[in-house]
């Protein structure tokens, strides 16, 4: 290959690699040095002297440890399995049966998955908890049913806040396979049920396996919902949790070595997530999609009721929390069919503080992944193959590493020396920008792969520079990437509890937060109030988003007609 | 608009260690019409792209008359390019598109007005200037592009197969009008096509490229009625191609008696002393089908059979085979009878040596 100097300054000095040297920069500060320190406090042995894996066998060798390792790991094989086996025939029947609400049973499915975890975790305990709900009714009929709690409680809330995830993920593949495959099956005379074992599954397989590694990841990195539903059912990350706050004296040995376990699993998934699987889901090859089936009414009826019990199961978390916020209550005990506005009264000025601080970090982090991830995202898909495999799963790197982790290391990391973020906003505003980055490098790279390059180059050869091009002509086409990038961003960063819960300042206290200390202090009448202001932050920017491009839609439409 | 005149010399561009262009070189004369043809993947939008700026060549210089232009960024180089998607800016309106490229130029709003309307009419687009991108159909779109292009005065125009996405009787259209504005604004146009009869039908010059390289350049009739290999015949237009023996040589007088399964013909080449076996190509329309054998002597003739014939509308195509072997292509403008030209028909097809062009066999020559 014949090489030209000019051609390699160019390279050097083309201004796109200045966000891919700020990511690299950044993930290396507040990512991979966070991440070394937690590695390096599990080694350190107890008479202090460095490297040793002491730690490691007192991990391996008291229960109290190793038990929350198969907690959580028994924990996330049966909460994904559970979770496939509802979702593998709901999201089958979904894409190929036109049901009674189709598209309104498609969005409310989701709500679950946008509740902040331990919300819908705190509801299931009003439900089901040994004061619930309907623990009391069965009780004052005679029936004793098992309150929710514990290892099998921790298991079915699990299932019951990540299935939408898994529904939404094989819908896409149950949507995408080539309708021709399954034709021809049915061609060569293969009953409905044959084809679905023999070559509808078969053929999303990676896709299945996809979404179940997404969902394992997510269970074991949760601390919402085993911290509350499972009390004396320890997993790794409450225990985590546990050690770091009590350890605070000495170095925390122990709470580094459990996280440094858990990163070690979420690492590996993530790695055979991305290697394994992402090149070998089976894309259809056609531009034809799957054609939906209206089936017969008596049919019709019937598949419509199994998804109006599945819609049930998803607004009941709401709809409790919207009645408790209402009813008197005593400690953790509601008195229903008694209502009253003083939670609201009592709760409110506890709420605004953390309100404003949460929107205001969930915001400053938010325009930071915009920004820097509007123009990695650009980087992948126009700049260079080689680069952009690199980029793309550096960039990847935040979501194998547990909130519980990068809390310890950001605390371990920069409580002294040369950049103190401990005690400041910026500890937050940190963490969240690093770990909801992948987020609109992904959205924005997904439209962009979509957008007409010439577009861009017609720019440049009319005179724009490459940069001030991006900004005139590509953000604006990216411009849905950028909002739902920027929604998820926000959104997460606003119900995260994982991560905040570490490292807050006492001035930083967030609605997460807040809602958590509420219900841990058994007051479930204020926590509903502070829950309810939670689920209107996260829900909200979603509608908001939602009817403008609906708005748009419409607008686009019409422009069609009149011409 | 100040046309200038564009010089390629010795340029190369890899990807990897295939060579897209290869140590190429052409002259383009200002207000000329000159376009690159070739089959996809021959290295034809890959020179564009780096006569713009978007790919920076490996070796060689471009000039725009003297001034060397391959260092410029491809924002500095003041081509106007077509795209062939078009790539209008979907959020802007059509007057906004055109505009686009003055308003980064600094023109003033009351200049720019008065050129994008100017450029708008000359494009047969007024009174479309509100309308939203999604609003015009696929010709008016690259309409708007080619506005978009020439009202920045670019020193050249480069359109990229900028008709391929338009149906067949629109892009007629459409290749008259672009030829009749290249030639009122007298600018210098580098034209992308993969479509030889595109091409016949609007260059003033054309080369033909074949991986990376310029196969033959010329006028068009040049390139029709004297290809220099058979590459560019088998590319433009169709043609007969037999390997036949060269009888004699006179080299003085520059002729070759060729043996033509069996008959003798006589036909000026060129040819070096050791070639004994060439390639004749006969293009189908040089052919004719006539009722009797050896009405003038100075044709050659053969009895043939008819095998297959398609019709075409406007003429026949026959597939004529001589001595149960040979498949002649014959195409004869539209018959008064169609069934005269039944399979299996016996009839007698016609062609005059001086409609023969003749190549050396290469691959032959080289295995003696």
């Amino acid at each position: 290959m014949k090489i030209n100097k000019l051609a390699i300054r160019r390279q050097i000095f083309d201004v796109w690699n200045i966000p891919v040297l700020i990511l690299i920069i950044s993930f290396s500060v507040f990512l991979l040095y966070p991440v070394f320190m937690v590695i390096k406090s599990s080694m350190i042995s107890v008479d202090g002297a460095a490297i040793s894996l002491q730690s490691y066998v007192k991990f391996f060798s008291i229960a109290y440890y190793y038990k929350a390792l198969t907690n959580t790991l028994l924990l996330g094989v049966l909460g994904t399995a559970g979770i496939m086996i509802l979702v593998i025939p709901l999201a089958y029947l979904y894409s190929r049966y036109k049901i009674f609400g189709h598209t309104l049973v498609g969005t409310v499915l989701w709500i679950p998955y946008l509740t902040p975890a331990f919300i819908g975790a705190y509801t299931w305990l009003i439900l089901f908890g040994k004061y619930g709900l309907i623990t009391d009714f069965f009780r004052n009929i005679g029936i004793m049913i098992p309150s929710i709690g514990g290892f099998s409680g921790i298991l079915s809330v699990f299932i019951l806040t990540y299935y939408p995830l898994g529904f939404i993920l094989l819908i896409g593949a149950f949507q995408t396979i080539d309708p021709s495959l399954e034709e021809a099956a049915h061609n060569l005379g293969a009953s409905n049920l044959r084809r679905f074992w023999t070559v509808t599954v078969p053929s999303t397989t990676p896709s299945i396996l996809n979404a179940s590694l997404l969902v394992f990841i997510l269970i074991i990195d949760s601390f919402g919902i085993p911290a509350i539903v499972g009390v004396g059912t320890p997993v790794l990350t409450t225990l985590v949790f546990g050690e770091f706050t009590s350890e605070m004296g000495g170095p925390p040995v122990m709470a580094a070595t459990g996280a440094t376990i858990l990163l070690f699993i979420s690492m590996s998934i993530l790695i055979i997530q991305r290697v394994y699987l992402q090149r070998r889901s089976f894309v259809s090859s056609g531009t034809r999609s799957i054609d939906m089936i209206n089936p017969k009414p008596l049919k019709k009826i019937a598949l419509s009721l199994i998804f109006v019990i599945v819609l049930i199961f998803s607004l009941l978390p709401i709809i409790t929390i919207m009645i408790s916020s209402f009813t008197v209550s005593n400690g953790p005990v509601l008195q229903y069919g008694n209502f009253t506005l003083d939670h609201y009264r009592n709760t409110f000025y506890a709420v605004v503080r953390p309100l404003k601080n949460s929107y205001i970090l969930a915001t400053i982090s938010m325009i930071l992944d915009l920004f820097l991830g509007s123009l990695i995202g650009y980087v992948i898909i126009r700049k260079g193959k080689r680069m952009a495999t690199f980029i793309d799963a550096f960039v990847a790197l935040p979501l194998g590493v547990p909130g519980v982790l990068l809390g310890i290391g950001l605390i371990l990391g920069f409580s002294k020396g040369p950049l103190v973020l401990v005690g400041t906003s910026s500890i937050l505003i940190v963490a969240y920008f690093v770990r909801r980055l992948p987020h609109p490098v992904r959205t924005v790279s997904a439209i962009l792969a979509q957008v007409d390059e010439n577009i861009e180059e017609a720019s440049v050869n009319l005179g724009v520079p490459p940069i001030k091009t991006f900004f005139k002509v590509t953000t604006r086409m990216i411009f849905p990437g950028i909002a739902t990038g920027g929604l998820l961003a926000w959104t997460t960063s606003v119900s995260d509890l994982t991560c905040t819960i570490l490292i807050y300042p006492a001035r930083w206290k967030t609605l997460t937060v807040e809602t958590y200390a509420q219900i841990r202090s058994d007051l479930y009448g204020p926590a509903s109030v502070v829950g309810i202001f939670l689920l209107l932050s996260v829900m909200m920017p979603i509608f908001i988003v939602n009817m403008i491009s609906q708005r748009k839609q419409r607008l686009k439409t019409q422009g069609v007609n009149s011409k | 608009m100040a046309s200038v005149g564009v010089k390629v010399d010795n340029v190369s561009k890899y990807f990897g260690d295939l060579a897209a262009v290869d140590n190429l070189s052409l002259e383009i004369k200002a207000g000329e019409l000159f376009t690159l043809l070739g089959p996809s993947g021959c290295g034809k939008t890959t020179l564009l792209r780096t006569i713009a700026g978007f790919y920076y060549q490996d070796n060689g210089r471009i000039l725009f008359d003297d001034k060397q232009i391959d260092l410029l960024p491809p924002h500095k180089r003041n081509t106007g390019m077509v795209f062939q998607s078009y790539a209008i800016f979907p959020f802007l309106s059509v007057f906004d598109n055109v505009a686009y490229g003055l308003k980064a130029h600094g023109v003033s709003k009351s200049e720019q007005k008065v050129r994008v309307m100017e450029a708008i009419s000359l494009v047969r687009l007024t009174g479309l200037e509100k309308r939203r991108p999604n609003q015009l159909s696929g010709g008016q779109q690259q309409r708007v592009a080619v506005a978009r292009a020439i009202v920045i005065e670019p020193q050249v125009l480069l359109m990229d197969e900028p008709l391929s996405n338009l149906d067949a009787k629109l892009r007629v259209e459409m290749r008259v009008d672009i030829r009749r504005l290249q030639k009122k604004l007298g600018i210098t146009m580098i034209y992308v096509t993969h479509d030889q009869e595109e091409a016949l039908a609007i260059s003033d010059r054309i080369a033909v490229m074949s991986t990376g390289c310029i196969a033959q350049m010329g006028s068009p009739w040049e390139i029709y009625h004297n290809p220099t290999d058979p590459y560019v015949a088998n590319f433009i237009g169709v043609s007969n191609f037999f390997v036949c023996s060269v009888k004699s040589m006179d080299p003085d007088n520059q002729k070759i008696k060729v043996d033509f399964f069996g008959k003798t013909f006589e036909t000026s080449f060129l040819l070096k002393a050791e070639t004994k076996k060439v390639i004749v190509s006969i293009r189908p329309e040089a052919m004719n089908i006539v009722k009797q054998e050896d009405t003038f002597p100075e044709k050659i003739n053969f009895k043939a059979k008819i095998v297959d014939t398609t019709y075409l509308g406007a003429g026949l195509r026959i597939t004529a085979r001589v001595m149960d072997d040979v498949d002649f292509q014959i195409q004869i403008g539209h018959p008064k009878q169609i069934t005269d030209f039944v399979s299996g028909s016996e009839v007698v097809v016609e062609f005059s040596p001086e409609d023969v062009t003749v190549f050396p066999d290469e691959s032959v020559n080289n295995e003696d």
